[in-house]
């Protein structure tokens, strides 16, 4: 083997043992570290939301004559008993409360109206149905003019609340009626989501 | 089944697994709230306006100390009698308050004013509301004071009140040496749908 061929491979075998050395080396320099967990338990959520439940009496306003029949208040609905106005500008008044004892945010998420039993109602707006005479409101305030609106009533998680109003009211329209009118079965259907 | 198929079809009924559960418990995450009126009853409208009853006291003006009486009025629900009432000198006057009630529920507005001179005296109408009769003045006004006069755009809304004052003052610049007389003056007052 000629000197040249030999000084090549004392340097290849230098390199690779050099080589072998660093890697020898870099291994020697690493440490792992091990993370290990116990146990993990993710616990179902709570969904759960109802309405604050009893008798609530109805406000009423207007003449002295108007009659505001109890509202029966379970956890998923209000029933109102008879209700009597006699002029324009009567009004029962009905304040409700929306509780979340959950672990989700919720919110309103529609606003379905019934009308009276055989009544033609305009529903113009969504927490709000004129039938005739009478108009039925659902509204953040007593007053009843600031109607309730889907996705915009939030009841926040874990012992969150919302208050809103449920309100009946003798207006003057354009067409009056001069005569009694008795309406049954109107209502609201409210659905709550997830926010 | 090669083994990648196998894998694959295990991916991918993991997946659908998954998406499953994840549709079940999105849909369990609503709550329905009802509510539900029984009978409502509107009563029909009802047009009902008048004074407010009852006896009212004529206040007194002027200057008199002696020889000026303001009659009680006596009022129904559609009429107001006033009983002698005796002013001496210019300036003297009687005052009443009259009270109109809209006890119905349609919106009222005085439609006309319609004045009634008392038995044979002539009398000048400047304005509805007022009557001068010789040394006398009758007249209806808003404020106690009598110049403002009542005019037919006087609106009373749903259970309002609208206070009318009647006033009956010595407006002549004569004094007489003989009482005279004047009867049975008066005005009507016509109300209407507003």
């Amino acid at each position: 083997m000629n000197k040249d061929r030999k000084v090549m491979y004392v340097s290849l075998l230098s390199l690779v043992v050099a080589v072998v050395g660093v890697s020898m080396a870099y291994a020697a320099l690493s440490t792992s570290l091990k993370i290990k967990f116990g146990t993990v338990t993710q616990s179902s959520f709570n969904w759960d939301i109802k309405l604050n439940s009893g008798i609530v009496a109805g406000v009423s306003s207007g003449t002295g004559t108007t009659v505001c029949g109890n509202a029966t208040v379970t956890d998923s609905s209000a029933t109102i008993d008879s209700i009597k106005l006699s002029k324009p500008g009567d009004k029962c008044t009905y304040p409700l409360e929306v509780q979340n004892k959950g672990d989700i945010d919720a919110n309103l998420t529609s606003i379905t109206a019934t009308s009276p039993d055989g009544v033609a109602c305009n529903r113009m707006e969504e927490g709000k149905l004129v039938c005739g005479n009478v108009v039925y409101s659902l509204a953040n305030d007593s007053a009843g003019t600031s109607l309730l609106t889907s996705r915009e009533q939030k009841v926040e998680r874990i012992n969150g609340v919302s208050n809103f109003y449920l309100v009946v009211s003798y207006e003057v329209l354009p067409n009056v009626s001069n005569e009694e009118v008795t309406h049954i079965g109107a209502g609201f259907t409210l659905v709550y989501g997830q926010d | 089944m090669s083994k990648e198929r196998k894998n694959m079809y295990i991916s991918i009924l993991t997946l659908v697994v998954i998406v499953a559960c994840l549709s079940i418990a999105y849909a369990a995450l609503g709550a329905t709230i009802s509510v539900k009126f029984g009978k409502v009853t509107q009563k029909p409208l009802t047009w009902d306006i008048g004074f407010q009853d009852g006896t009212v006291a004529g206040e007194a003006f002027g200057t008199s100390s002696t020889g000026r009486s303001c009659g009680n009025a006596a009022v129904t629900k559609d009429s107001v009698t006033i009983s002698t009432t005796t002013l001496s000198k210019p300036d003297d006057r009687c005052v009443y308050a009259l009270v109109v009630e809209n006890f119905g529920g349609i919106v009222a507005r005085l439609g006309s004013i319609t004045p009634v001179t008392p038995n044979g005296v002539a009398c000048d109408f400047s304005v509805e509301s007022k009557m001068v009769c010789g040394n006398l003045t009758y007249k209806l006004a808003q404020d106690v004071d009598g110049k403002i006069a009542l005019d037919d755009s006087q609106i009373v809304g749903i259970n309002q009140t609208k206070t009318v004052y009647l006033v009956v003052s010595y407006t002549g610049v004569d004094v007489s040496s003989v009482p005279i007389n004047q009867s049975r003056a008066g005005f009507v007052l016509n109300f209407v749908h507003a």
